[in-house]
């Protein structure tokens, strides 16, 4: 059985009628077509998932969309604004610390909430704050020095 | 897994429906354990009813010489982040902070963790050490039962079909306390732990003599208990590195830890001795209002 | 530095901006209206017969579209040499995880049903999950028939050891006789997951004149076409495969998995069909490293030079062999390492079990050569009490030596990078700790050889659009074969324009893999665009009254102008030219293709650890990873690959490992089996070790694939440095450290002092 479910998604709401088993993850990428969220395991290992659920970052794998009608979701696809790529992106093209990619909408995300929180985050926070999120292509490395630039930039 | 979905706006709410589904609708918090386990086909459920919703159930409540009350709503970032928790309760706030990853913390709830009753579950040894009681409400009331009297087996607890875990109270403990959690897992993120100890160091008037010592393991038996005996060799003692080496025995002695794909059973009596070896001058020092650096 | 235009620059990747925006489509994000969901049926046990499968119940379900079973899909057994992979297991099963129907449903949720309702009849059957009774005399056969496989080797039959290789070189009883000193040791490493982020997907259109749309997350788009053509029965170019961006390769998205299923799902319902694995399929069923049983025997002499050297490998191939493009792996000629070794011999077992399939992994065979040979030289080093340092650099291959299988190698560049390792590392210095431990290992691998076409277009705008079907699972080499096609046109970077194409509108490519694509690749997309250069020049040298015998020697290009180089003031641009020769675009094209390669790969990797005896938990502090490179055409997306393999291979030696309980895998899930998280990830120093005549254009060597090979060595040498044992299966657990600790005698903690007050 359906039930109507209203989901507030990068700014904009969504009226929808979806099964509650479905979870936050497969109603965004299938019914808003917001594909930018990845899903590399869908039981909360990963991280490529990773959506910002009232500024705080989640697994969008282990919520169901009908329990966050209340919340106001951020995704990748609105982390850019105005056509302006935040400071996070642009340090991630810069730096090279983007591989085959898959991880990096997540990834992105998770530095977002952190960011916000803590704008100028010491080495050891940065790492915490990505933990949850596995990559299995750049070693992390670059995306250390991303947010170092990225965050230097913000400063000034 | 198709299934019914419930969403309570009120505690009451929740219990009524509750009283007419009993064991068929089943509870949803963070869901970092139920959706794993439905999404396993280990699970199944007809009926889920989200706790969400319930606003009156998401706080962590401090009352100056009674103790401090976390909703069941509470997650581990929440608790983690508590001023009051890591102040009064570091060795909960040091367990919900090791919990899976950020993501996880913001959604997994510190009452979900207890009623999964996982022999894992991070958060049980300090709850454990703080002879932390457990309010469960049900249509036909509430009742308070001690931690000690929750668990009962892996995955199972004490909880009727009517009922819900609303609150954990975390009683004030008098004198100084100091505690620690230490977690030995393979990596340092995205770990469930081969072995988790907590302990606790409780000072009152002197420096020098333990006027209570707790220590609770995790991981190493059926549910996360408390090493009693392995306590009792510290209580009212004067610490010296002796005792502190035969209560780790004894602790160890008092687990029961299997073999699995995680670690075996002797590297986790092992650990065990060599955690409560670090934990125990660690929470001392704590008490003693002197970190220890360099543990973990 | 240079004074190239494009080359030699950490420019910035081609497609990162779409994938910092989650613009990227990759497979698993594409629909189709009317789309349905597949999925597949799997055995529950290692081994047994299939005795009737009932459909019926699933059938009916409402939302069910299709079910299939082997009696579906053709008999044919699928493979990339060695043919033996059936599409759905038909009356026999061969391991835990294998498929024996699949569905195609509405939704997810449909599917999941149906497939619990699909019933399953089974006989057990004893399963041979000992890769070294398998090979025993009677032991029960995985295939029955495998004589009658195509693409074997050599014949066999009646065994489950489907291929036996030997490469040797001089006498080995002769070098052993000379040899003043001998040891022996086995070295055990286990079944380890590619880890690539994104999980198999594929989706498949079947049009209504039968014509055949696959999208793939399988980097070798043309391989795909290949092999869906030919199980279909349709000529390849009837069949169209649509490449998205690839999430993760490291030699796991080289064969179809689902593709066929999806084919013949959609053939059922007569709708397009996608199916996404599922991560625990993924550890169940996709084609990881091979295990390996390595025992290694050297002699050496007083002087501590080796003379002989004997290496017998078992590779446990699990149920099936046709997941990789050769019958062996390229890692089994490497167990002698790159070492002067007069007289050698290597043998290499690839053996059935019924277990989860072997496939190609980031350097195949290689970590786990690189893991005995390495950590076995240590181990020489040490019971001759040298520093394990000296004892490489008196054995290791200088120019001129023959390989230890008896190749000429060109540009042996082996010392070179120990030394820059050693410089730029703790080396030789005093430990800063106790348990503080550093540790050493080299690695060789040649560069990857095949076929790859480019064209590169010059519109009539002066813009430049390069086209080929080379994929990009993550390394940047579209961005790279970008850089090379500006440094050979010399126009800006923001002018050359490459899109993911689909395998009608680009010409042939083998596909990325084995280290080849900035070398083949490459070659091929320097080679049109300087074809479509000489045409630039030509129609240039009308307008710049040039004699077109001289065009060339005489005319340069600069940023997308080209002049007399004696008058750099009269300029004509591209776009002039393009219309000079009367038409509206200039085209070059090339086919570059090289089936044999005398080029390798040197590297040497610094390990600085700090154990904790009592918990045996292992901290990789840094690693300093010298390679050998030729030249860096992109250096942060060298320095990216190197990064990437060295926490890869960190894994490897400490972490990975897909655990068996009754040759099931009992470790489905990222939760149990553990790639390093941003916690774990050690600091890393790279150095790009430039100068060599690398094969590539402008002498670039392969970067994609040695930087996993020598860690875990360096870091088992480190931990023996540190605590004094010596582990010699991987991984490395604590367990296993505390366990030898407790063996050696050295076990008994010192206990943790009270913090006294003071
Ligand atoms: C990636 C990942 C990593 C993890 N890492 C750790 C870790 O390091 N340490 C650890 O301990 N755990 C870990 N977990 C498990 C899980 O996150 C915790 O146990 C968490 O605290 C569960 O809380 P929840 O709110 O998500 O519970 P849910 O999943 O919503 O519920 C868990 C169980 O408790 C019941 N329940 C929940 N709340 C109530 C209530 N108020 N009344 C009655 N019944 C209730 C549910 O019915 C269900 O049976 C991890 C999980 C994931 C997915
Ligand atoms: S897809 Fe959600 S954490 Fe992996
Ligand atoms: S860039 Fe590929 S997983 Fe991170």
């Amino acid at each position: 059985m359906k039930i109507p479910v209203t989901l507030k998604v990068n700014g904009e709401t969504y009226d929808l009628v979806i099964a509650p088993y479905r979870t936050l993850l497969d109603v965004l990428r299938e019914e808003l077509q917001l594909t930018g969220s990845k899903k590399g395991c869908d039981v909360g290992d990963c991280g490529a998932c990773t959506v910002l659920l009232d500024g705080k970052p989640v697994n969008a794998c282990l919520v169901l969309a009908a329990t966050v009608q209340d919340s106001d979701i951020l995704t990748i696809e609105g982390l850019a604004q105005n056509g302006k790529l935040h400071p996070l992106q642009e340090a991630f093209i810069k730096e090279g610390a983007v591989q085959c990619g898959f991880c990096i909408p997540g990834i992105l995300m998770s530095l977002k909430a952190l960011l916000d929180e803590n704008p100028s985050p010491t080495g050891e926070e940065v790492k915490a704050a990505m933990a949850g999120n596995l990559c299995r292509c750049t070693g992390y490395s670059k995306m250390f020095k991303a947010v170092e630039s990225a965050t230097s930039g913000l400063g000034r | 897994m198709g299934f019914e979905l419930l969403q309570p706006r009120s505690l009451a709410e929740a219990l009524e429906m509750k009283k007419s589904y009993g064991e068929e609708a089943k509870v949803l918090a963070g869901g970092t354990d139920f959706l794993v386990l439905l999404k396993d086909q280990k699970l199944k459920a007809e009926v889920v009813m989200s706790l969400r919703g319930i606003r009156e159930l998401n706080f962590i409540r401090h009352e100056e010489g009674k103790g401090v009350t976390l909703g069941a709503l509470a997650t581990h970032g929440a608790v983690a982040a508590s001023a009051i928790i890591r102040q009064r309760f570091p060795d909960l706030a040091e367990a919900c902070a090791q919990v899976g990853a950020v993501q996880v913390q913001n959604l997994g709830t510190v009452g979900g963790n207890l009623c999964n009753a996982s022999p894992a579950a991070d958060a049980a040894p300090p709850l454990l050490l703080m002879d932390a009681s457990l309010i469960l409400a049900s249509a036909r009331g509430e009742r308070r039962i001690s931690i000690h009297d929750f668990f009962q087996g892996p995955r199972r607890t004490v909880l009727q079909a009517d009922e819900i875990l609303k609150e954990i109270f975390i009683p004030q403990i008098p004198g100084r306390r100091g505690a620690t959690y230490l977690k030995l897992g393979r990596r340092k993120a995205m770990e469930i732990a081969i072995v988790g100890i907590g302990v606790a160091i409780h000072l009152n008037g002197s420096d020098q003599v333990v006027s209570d010592c707790r220590i609770a393991l995790g991981s190493v038996a059926p549910t996360p208990l408390r090493a009693r005996h392995g306590e009792e060799i510290l209580r009212n003692q004067e610490i010296r590195d002796e005792l502190i080496e035969e209560a780790a025995e004894v602790a160890a002695e008092e687990a029961s830890p299997i073999s699995d794909v995680r670690a075996s059973r002797e590297y986790r009596l092992d650990m065990i001795r060599v955690l409560c070896r670090r934990a125990i001058p660690a929470a001392l020092a704590s008490a003693r209002g002197n970190k220890v650096e360099g543990l973990s | 530095m240079s004074d190239y235009y494009a080359v030699g620059k950490s420019v910035s990747r081609v497609d990162a901006t779409a994938k910092v925006t989650g613009e990227a489509v990759y497979t698993a994000d594409v629909m189709l209206p009317g789309m349905l969901y597949g999925m597949a049926k799997r055995s529950p046990y290692a081994h047994a017969r299939i005795v009737r499968i009932d459909s019926r119940k699933a059938e009916a379900l409402p939302g069910v579209r299709a079910v299939i079973t082997a009696e579906n899909v053709p008999g044919v057994l699928l493979g990339l040499k060695l043919q033996d992979v059936p599409i759905l297991a038909r009356n026999e099963a061969r391991f835990a995880g294998e498929k024996v129907a699949a569905v195609a449903a509405v939704d997810e949720e449909t599917a999941r049903e149906a497939i619990n309702l699909i019933e399953v009849e089974y006989e057990e059957l004893p399963a041979i999950t000992d890769v070294e009774e398998a090979m025993k005399d009677g032991a029960p056969l995985v295939h029955d028939n495998l004589h009658t496989y195509a693409g074997l080797p050599a014949p066999v039959k009646h065994t489950n050891i489907f291929f036996h290789e030997t490469f040797s070189k001089g006498d080995t009883a002769q070098g052993f006789a000379q040899a003043d000193l001998v040891f022996e040791q086995t070295f055990t490493t286990p079944i380890v997951h590619q880890g690539y982020m994104e999980p198999h997907a594929a989706l498949v259109d079947i049009a209504p004149d039968g014509g055949v749309t696959v999208w793939s997350s399988v980097k070798v788009p043309f391989r795909v076409r290949a092999i869906m053509a030919e199980i279909i029965g349709l000529p390849i170019t009837r069949v169209r495969v649509i490449p998205g961006f690839v999430g993760g390769d490291f030699g796991g998205k080289g064969m179809v998995l689902d593709e066929p299923l999806c084919y013949y799902l959609a053939r059922k319902s007569g709708r397009p069909v996608k199916m996404v694995m599922s991560r625990q399929e993924e550890f169940l069923a996709a084609s990881p490293r091979h295990a390996s049983i390595i025992r290694l025997k050297a002699g050496v002499s007083k002087s501590a030079e080796l003379v002989a050297w004997e290496a017998n490998a078992v590779f446990d191939s699990g149920a099936y062999a046709g997941y990789k493009p050769g019958v062996g792996l390229g890692g089994t000629k490497k167990l002698a390492g790159a070492y002067r070794v007069p007289h050698v011999r290597i043998d290499g077992y690839y053996v059935y079990t019924h277990t989860v399939p072997c496939g190609h992994c980031r350097a195949p065979g290689d970590p786990q050569a690189s893991f005995a040979v390495e950590s076995f030289i240590d181990m020489i080093a040490s019971r001759l009490k040298l520093d394990p340092f000296c004892f490489r650099w008196l054995n290791a291959l200088e120019e001129g030596d023959l390989s230890p299988t008896g190749e000429p190698w060109k540009a042996i560049n082996l010392k070179e990078t120990m030394t820059a390792a050693v410089n730029a590392s703790g080396w030789g210095k005093p430990k800063p700790r106790k348990h503080y431990g550093i540790g050493i290992a080299c690695a060789e691998r040649p560069t990857g050889t095949g076929e790859s076409s480019a064209v590169v277009i010059v519109s009539g705008d002066g813009s430049v659009n390069l086209i080929t079907g080379s994929s990009d699972p993550g390394t940047g080499s579209r961005t790279i074969l970008c850089q090379i096609v500006a440094e050979a046109l010399k126009v800006p970077m923001d002018r050359i324009t490459i899109n993911l194409v689909d395998t009608d509108s680009a010409p042939y490519d083998q596909g990325a893999g084995g280290g080849r694509t900035t070398f083949v690749a490459g070659l091929s997309a320097y080679r049109a665009a300087l074809e479509v250069r000489k045409q630039l020049v030509a129609s240039a040298a009308k307008l710049l009254k040039c004699p077109q015998e001289q065009a060339q020697d005489l005319i340069e290009a600069r940023d997308g102008f080209l002049f007399v180089k004696s008058d750099p003031n009269k300029k004509i641009s591209y776009s002039q030219a393009v219309r000079a020769a009367g038409k509206s675009q200039l085209i070059g094209e090339e086919t570059f293709s090289c089936k044999e390669m005398d080029d390798t790969c040197f590297a040497t990797h610094i390990a600085e650890v700090q154990v904790d005896a009592e918990r045996g938990v292992v901290e990789v502090l840094r690693i300093t990873a010298a390679h050998d490179i030729g030249f860096a055409i992109n250096p942060a997306a060298a320095e990216g690959q190197i990064e990437g393999g060295i926490v890869q291979g960190v894994g490897f030696a400490l972490l990975e490992e897909m655990q068996r309980a009754e040759g099931k895998v009992a470790n489905p899930t990222l939760t149990d089996y553990k790639l390093c998280t941003s916690l774990d990830a050690p600091e890393i120093v790279t150095l790009l070790v430039e100068g060599a005549p690398g094969a590539g254009p402008f002498h670039a060597k392969a970067i994609g694939e040695i930087p996993t090979c020598p860690i875990a060595p360096a870091v088992a040498n480190a931990i023996f440095d540190a605590v004094g044992v010596r582990i010699t299966e991987l991984p490395i657990t604590g367990e296993k450290i505390v366990k030898a600790l407790k063996e050696s005698g050295a076990s008994r903690p010192v206990p943790v002092a009270v913090g006294k007050e003071r």
